[in-house]
């Protein structure tokens, strides 16, 4: 039986530990508001853009983003976040990384772009080269932080560094719900920009009917480009490629905080739970103690008296 | 028309507008009510709408995209 001193310390171990969760749940719903907000303020931009990379792309025909090249290196964006304490945010992330990385290493030599400290980590312990790391990504990002990240993928595929761009990221649904989810994100084609748009829209709403509208041929609308065609392109596909950078970033952190204060609520309520139980054996402990006192008290009284 | 003007941090317009008047990486255009489908990048300067009772709003973009499409609907991207 645990000792009555130690049942003190272990009350009032779990009573701070219950302090720092509680804390950090403050900070994290904070923050999640905010991230969850930027995401989803962001999305009717990214949908649109898609719809919009989508149409240029049907009107492009082929060009060097959308043709398909025989794959000497893929590159593996894994987006998770910079510090623990998340649930099983990153467990999940890193999960379906491992499971791709495995399929697609047997196909091709891999490299990974790591998002977040705890990515940089897998990659090291797991030896995978990487082409590039960013951290600090949790905080909210404005659309100028994510393109050094997603011109590192672009730039890196039109040269050939790589010839083809996966991402695996966290989709927020809500906040009990996020998924994550793998997408090719270069070469990029009509169908896979609707799949996209399609994991974008909400499953109820006004944009679920723009992610059903997505299945219309556009070709027969004679559009007119300005100034041409090919400047047109080239401007708008880089654009709208780090737009979907960036979306998938906002993402993944209204994810995480998400995920983070999820969990800190979860662990708050076991440490009130824990301090409770403690208390309530500490207590009886105590009044254990206390009586056994006072008969030993009692008893040695009548024993004098007897005497 | 349907007028949908986007950025990344929001819908910053969404209704019927009578006209929208920008600057293209071509010259200076102006988008009236079923305007021939139409995609185009925008320049930096100085982009003006007019709703349907003819109040003028301006708004300054650095670059951004437009798109008319068969619907009459109007789409602007900016940044």
């Amino acid at each position: 039986m645990e000792s009555l001193q130690g049942l003190k310390t272990r009350k009032a171990a779990v009573k701070n530990v219950g302090t720092i969760t509680k804390a950090m749940e403050v900070v994290s719903a904070t923050k999640m508001r905010k991230s969850q907000e930027v995401a989803l303020r962001t999305r009717p931009y990214a949908i649109e853009a898609l719809r919009l990379l989508r149409k240029v792309a049907q009107l492009a025909g082929e060009t060097q983003w959308t043709r398909e090249r025989p794959v000497k290196k893929t590159l593996i964006v894994v987006m998770a976040s910079d510090r623990g304490l998340t649930g099983s945010f990153n467990a999940q992330v890193l999960r379906a990384a491992d499971a791709i990385i495995n399929i697609e290493s047997a196909k091709s030599a891999i490299a990974i772009l790591a998002v977040g400290k705890k990515v940089v980590r897998y990659g090291d312990m797991r030896g995978l080269e990487l082409a590039g790391s960013f951290s600090g990504f949790g905080d909210v990002v404005s659309f100028e932080d994510a393109v050094p990240m997603a011109d590192i993928i672009i730039n890196g595929f039109i040269g050939g560094e790589w010839d083809r761009v996966l991402t695996i990221s966290t989709h927020f649904r809500t906040t009990l719900k996020q998924e994550v989810l793998a997408r090719e994100f270069l070469p990029t084609n009509i169908e896979r920009i609707a799949e996209t748009i399609r994991e974008i829209a909400p499953e109820h709403g006004r944009f679920a009917q723009i992610a059903k509208d997505t299945a219309r041929d556009i070709s027969d609308i004679p559009y007119i480009i300005e100034p041409s065609p090919q400047i047109l392109f080239d401007v708008l596909v880089p654009y709208l490629l780090r737009m979907q950078a960036y979306h998938l970033v906002l993402e993944a952190n209204a994810s995480e905080h998400s995920a983070r204060r999820v969990a800190m609520k979860t662990a708050s309520d076991n440490a009130d739970d824990l301090a409770s139980a403690l208390a309530l054996s500490y207590n009886k402990m105590r009044q254990a103690a206390i009586t056994k006192e006072i008969i030993e008290i009692t008893g040695t009284q009548n024993a004098l008296e007897n005497a | 028309m349907m007028l949908r003007i986007l950025s990344p941090k929001g819908v910053e317009f969404e209704g019927d507008a009578k006209s929208l008047n920008a600057k293209s990486a071509s010259g200076e255009i102006t988008v009236l009510d079923h305007h021939h489908p139409l995609m185009t990048v925008l320049a930096k300067g100085l982009m003006t709408t007019e709703d349907l009772s003819g109040i003028k709003k301006e708004i300054e973009i650095e670059s951004g995209f437009l798109e008319m499409d068969d619907q009459n609907t109007l789409t602007v991207f900016i940044n």
